[in-house]
C-alpha cells in the first residue's frame, strides 16, 4: 500500500532551463496528496509529466511498483491516471452526456449508441450525487455544476488517480463545500487525490500529506495533521512571510477629504443604488460572495460597463461619459480580477504593456518614445519586484503573480490617485502576494487611495481601513476597522443582516 | 537563457529564398533571373503590396477588409474620370484617396458602432462596391491620357527604377513608422491582441477599429491610383481578383491572423513571394488555369508554414 506512485530523479528541462531538478518523492495509495509551492516552483510541470502531456528529461515513475512511460496523455488515461483541468473546458452547446463521452463515443456498428451513453453517464453522475441531468445542456450549469461535470468527465475512465489543479479559484464557498464532499468521498473509494492548492486552509481542510516544491525542486514531504502553518509557508518561500495580509506601516486615512464619491449608482448587471466614499489614503476593501455584483459594480465606475442612474464625482467633480478612458484621465485605475482576459496584451512585452494605459504620456510629436518606454519599465519592474525583471521579455510568459506584478506596474505608469484592485491576489503565490501588499502601502504613503475587492476573509480583515460588505447587488454593511469580525462580514454577506 | 532558433519568424524570408531560388534554377533559360524581369515582377507586385500594407493594420488590430478589390476599381475610376475632365492631377488623386477613405468610414462606421464582425461589413460592402463601380462608367473602359500622372504614378522610371516600386517603399516606410512608433499603431495591436484588456487600459477600441478600416480602404484606394496610372486608364476589373493575393501577402509575412502581431516589412517581402509566384508560373509556360491551381497551393503551404506558430 505504501509508496504507490514514486517519482525517482525526475528531471524537466525547457529551452535549456530545469524547470524540474530531480525530484524524488512519493505518495501513497488512497490519500489526498497536496503539490505546494509558489507559482513556478514546478508544480504543475511535474504533474504534467504524469498526465503523459511531455515526457520528462530524465528520471523514472513507477505506479504500484511497475515502471511507466507515457508518450501523450491518452496512455495515462488508460493507466487510470485523470486530471480535472484547471480552467473550465467544455462544449457549451452540447449537453452533459456529450461532454461526457466527448472523444470516446461509444459506438453501435457505425451508428452512436446513446443508450449505452446516457447509462454509463447517469451512473457517473449518481456516483458524484451530481444535481443536474446527462440530457442538461452545458451552457445552463452554474460554475460549480461545471466544475462537477469535469470532474464526471475525469472519472469516465475507472480512474485511480486523480489530479486537480486549482480547482477552487472560481468557486463559490458552497461549491468549494460540495467539491470536498466529493473529494473525499472519492478517498473513501480508494482514489489517490493530488491537489495543487495556493490556499493553506484547503489543504488543512482536504490533504493528509504535503509535499512542497521551490524553484523546481523537492523540498519536503509533511504530515499535515498537527503541523504548523507557519512551517508550511517557510518551506514555500524559503524564508519568513507574514503569514496572512497585515498592515505594516500606520494606517492614514484621512477621512476629511472624501476623493471619490459614488451616488446612488445602479446597472442593468444586477447592482443597486450603491452610494459610498472613498477618502484619500485609504484601503477601501469590498467583500461578499460569488454573485454579489462588486466586480460588476466597480467596472461600472470604471466606465467599462454603463450606469442606468447615478453619478460619481472625484475630488468633488462629476466624471460624466464615463468611459475607461475617461476614468484613467481622471487619474483611476483599475486592475482586473481575469489577468489573462482583461489585464494585459498576450503577444506584447513588459514595456509595451506597462506603457499601455499611458501611451498619449509617452507620445512626442506622434511618435512613442521607446527609450522613455524602456527606462519606465525597467524601474516600474524593479519597484514591484518583477522576475526577471527584463522590458523585452513577453508578458505571457512570466508567471501569473509576475503577469500581476506588470499590471499593477501598468497602473503605476499612469500615476492614478485611485486605484481600484480587484482580486489583485487571487491564484497568486505567496511571494508576490507580500509584494503586492507592499505596494499598496506604499501608494497610501503617496497620497493614493485604493480600493480593494476581495474574497478572502484574512485577506480583507488584515489589508483594509474600513469594510464595505454586498449581498446581490446591494451594500448590506459598511464596517469601521475597530469593528471587523469574521463572524459579522459572512453574515452580512450572506444577506443575515443589513 | 538560451532562446531556441524560432525559424517561423524568419519564414517569409525563407519561403523568398526558397522561391527565388527554385525559379531561378528552373527558369534559368527563360531570364527569370534577369535584371528586367525582377524589375517588372517589382512592378507587378507594387499594387498587392501597396494594399497589403493597408491589410496588415487590419488584421493585426483583428479585422479584415474584404472590400479592397471594390475600393480599387472605384478609385480608379474616379480618377480616370476627373482626368479626363481635365481636373488637375493633385485633386484628382486627392478625391481618389478621399473616396478610399469614405469606403472605409462606410465599413469602419458600421464595424465599430453597428458591431457586426469586420468579416461580415465588408463582404457586404465588397459587393455594393463592385456594383458601384460598374454603375459609374456602365461598365466601360476610362483611358487616361494625362502623362505626368501616368508617369509619376506609374509607367514612369527614375533612373532604372520603375516609380511603382519607389512608392512601394515610401508606403512601407510610412506604414512601418506608423506601425511601430506611434500610439496607433500600439493601440492596433492591443485591440488585436486582446480586446478587453485595451479596452481596460484606456485605449478606445470603436476609434481604433474604425480608422484601422480607414487606413486599408486608403492603402487600397493608392494601389487603384497605381494600378490606372500603370494601365493608362481603369475599368471595373481592376483590383477584382487582388483581394486573396493581398490577406495570403500579409498572413505569409508573418502576421498572426488572430490579431496582435505583425509586420510592415514581413507583408511587403510576403507580396514579393506572391508576385515572383506570379511570374514564374507565367514564365514556366503554365496556362492560365494552371498557375491558379499551382498558385493556391503554394500559398496553402506557405501559410500553414507561417501560422503553425500560433498553435503553441
Amino acid at each position: 500500500m505504501d509508496n504507490y506512485i514514486e517519482f525517482k530523479n525526475i528531471k524537466k528541462a525547457f529551452i535549456g532551463q530545469l524547470a524540474v531538478k530531480n525530484v524524488s518523492f512519493s505518495i501513497r495509495k488512497g490519500e489526498i496528496h497536496a503539490l505546494l509551492g509558489e507559482n513556478g516552483a514546478g508544480k504543475t510541470t511535474l504533474l504534467n509529466i504524469l498526465h503523459g502531456l511531455f515526457p520528462a528529461t530524465e528520471g523514472e515513475i513507477f505506479i504500484g511498483g511497475k515502471k511507466v512511460e507515457f508518450f501523450d496523455s491518452k496512455d495515462a488515461i488508460k493507466e487510470g491516471i485523470a486530471k480535472v483541468h484547471q480552467e473550465i473546458n467544455l462544449v457549451p452547446e452540447m449537453t452533459v452526456m456529450q461532454n461526457i463521452m466527448l472523444g470516446d463515443e461509444k459506438r453501435k456498428g457505425i451508428l452512436l449508441n446513446k443508450k449505452q451513453m446516457y447509462q454509463e453517464t447517469e451512473e457517473i453522475l449518481k456516483k458524484l450525487k451530481c444535481k443536474f441531468n446527462a440530457k442538461d445542456k452545458v451552457s445552463r450549469l452554474n460554475t460549480g455544476e461545471k466544475q462537477m461535470l469535469q470532474i464526471a468527465k475525469a472519472l469516465k475512465g475507472q480512474a485511480k488517480i486523480i489530479s486537480f489543479d486549482e480547482p477552487t479559484s472560481s468557486l463559490s464557498n458552497n461549491e468549494v463545500k460540495t467539491l470536498f464532499s466529493i473529494i473525499k468521498e472519492l478517498k473513501s473509494q480508494g482514489i489517490t487525490v493530488i491537489y495543487i492548492s495556493h490556499k493553506l486552509d484547503e489543504i488543512y481542510e482536504l490533504c493528509d500529506r504535503a509535499t512542497i516544491m521551490r524553484d523546481g525542486e523537492y523540498i519536503n514531504t509533511f504530515e499535515i495533521k498537527g503541523l504548523d502553518k507557519s512551517v508550511l509557508i517557510k518551506n514555500m518561500v524559503g524564508r519568513d512571510v507574514e503569514m496572512f495580509a497585515k498592515r505594516q506601516k500606520p494606517l492614514r486615512a484621512n477621512y476629511l477629504q472624501t476623493v471619490l464619491s459614488v451616488e446612488h449608482i445602479s446597472g442593468k448587471e444586477g447592482y443597486e443604488d450603491i452610494s459610498f466614499n472613498l477618502y484619500k489614503g485609504e484601503i477601501l476593501g469590498f467583500f461578499g460572495l460569488v454573485g454579489a455584483k462588486r466586480t460588476e459594480m466597480m467596472k461600472g465606475i470604471f466606465g467599462a460597463t454603463p450606469l442606468i442612474q447615478g453619478k460619481i464625482y472625484k475630488n468633488n467633480k462629476e466624471i460624466k461619459n464615463c468611459s475607461p478612458y475617461n476614468a484613467i484621465s481622471h487619474s483611476i485605475g483599475f486592475l482586473p480580477e481575469n489577468r489573462k482576459e482583461e489585464g494585459f496584451i498576450k503577444d506584447l512585452n513588459n514595456t509595451d504593456n506597462m506603457a499601455l494605459a499611458s501611451l498619449d504620456y509617452f507620445e512626442r510629436n506622434f511618435f512613442q518614445n521607446k527609450k522613455q518606454k524602456y527606462k519606465n519599465a525597467l524601474e516600474k519592474g524593479k519597484r514591484v519586484g518583477l522576475m526577471p525583471n527584463d522590458p523585452d521579455f513577453i508578458t505571457r510568459n512570466l508567471s501569473g503573480g509576475n503577469q500581476q506584478k506588470v499590471i499593477v506596474g501598468k497602473w503605476l505608469t499612469t500615476n492614478a490617485d485611485i486605484l481600484i484592485f480587484d482580486e489583485p491576489t487571487k491564484g497568486i503565490d505567496v511571494g508576490s502576494k507580500a509584494d503586492i501588499y507592499a505596494i499598496m502601502e506604499e501608494l497610501l504613503e503617496e497620497g493614493k487611495s485604493i480600493i480593494m475587492i476581495s474574497s478572502e476573509l484574512p485577506e480583507i480583515i488584515g489589508m483594509s481601513d474600513r469594510i464595505i460588505v454586498m449581498h446581490e447587488g446591494k451594500i448590506t454593511g459598511v464596517l469601521k476597522r475597530e469593528e471587523f469580525n469574521e463572524a459579522e462580514i459572512l453574515l452580512r454577506a450572506v444577506g443575515g443582516k443589513e | 537563457m538560451i532562446k531556441k532558433f524560432n525559424y517561423k519568424k524568419y519564414i517569409v524570408y525563407i519561403s523568398f529564398i526558397i522561391v527565388f531560388t527554385v525559379f531561378s534554377i528552373v527558369l534559368k533559360d527563360k531570364g527569370f533571373s534577369s535584371p528586367a524581369n525582377l524589375m517588372n515582377i517589382l512592378r507587378q507586385t507594387s499594387m498587392i503590396s501597396v494594399a497589403a500594407i493597408g491589410m496588415c493594420f487590419a488584421i493585426s488590430a483583428g479585422l479584415i477588409d474584404l472590400s479592397i478589390g471594390g475600393v480599387i476599381s472605384i478609385t480608379a475610376l474616379l480618377v480616370a474620370l476627373l482626368l479626363k475632365y481635365s481636373i488637375s492631377v493633385p485633386v484628382a488623386v486627392t478625391a481618389g484617396l478621399g473616396m478610399g477613405a469614405l469606403c472605409g468610414a462606410i465599413n469602419g462606421g458600421i464595424v465599430a458602432k453597428v458591431r457586426i464582425p469586420s468579416f461580415l461589413v465588408t463582404l457586404g460592402t465588397s459587393t455594393i462596391f463592385a456594383g458601384a463601380s460598374r454603375i459609374m462608367t456602365n461598365l466601360e473602359a476610362v483611358p487616361i491620357t494625362n502623362k505626368v500622372f501616368n508617369n509619376v504614378f506609374g509607367s514612369g522610371n527614375i533612373g532604372p527604377i520603375s516609380s511603382l516600386f519607389i512608392w512601394t517603399l515610401i508606403m512601407m516606410t510610412i506604414g512601418h513608422i506608423v506601425y511601430k512608433k506611434t500610439s496607433f499603431g500600439k493601440a492596433v495591436l492591443s485591440v488585436g491582441g486582446n480586446e478587453s484588456a485595451a479596452r481596460y487600459s484606456g485605449i478606445n477600441v470603436d476609434k481604433t477599429k474604425f480608422w484601422t478600416m480607414v487606413i486599408c480602404s486608403i492603402s487600397a484606394s493608392f494601389a487603384g491610383i497605381m494600378y490606372a496610372a500603370r494601365m493608362h486608364g481603369a475599368r471595373y476589373t481592376l483590383g477584382e481578383n487582388d483581394v486573396m493575393s493581398v490577406i495570403a501577402a500579409v498572413v505569409i509575412g508573418g502576421t498572426s491572423f488572430s490579431g496582435g502581431k505583425g509586420t510592415i516589412v514581413g507583408t511587403i517581402i510576403g507580396s514579393i513571394v506572391i508576385g515572383i509566384l506570379n511570374n514564374g508560373l507565367l514564365l514556366m509556360g503554365l496556362s492560365v488555369s494552371e498557375q491558379m491551381i499551382a498558385r493556391g497551393v503554394v500559398i496553402i503551404i506557405a501559410v500553414s508554414l507561417s501560422l503553425r506558430e500560433s498553435r503553441d
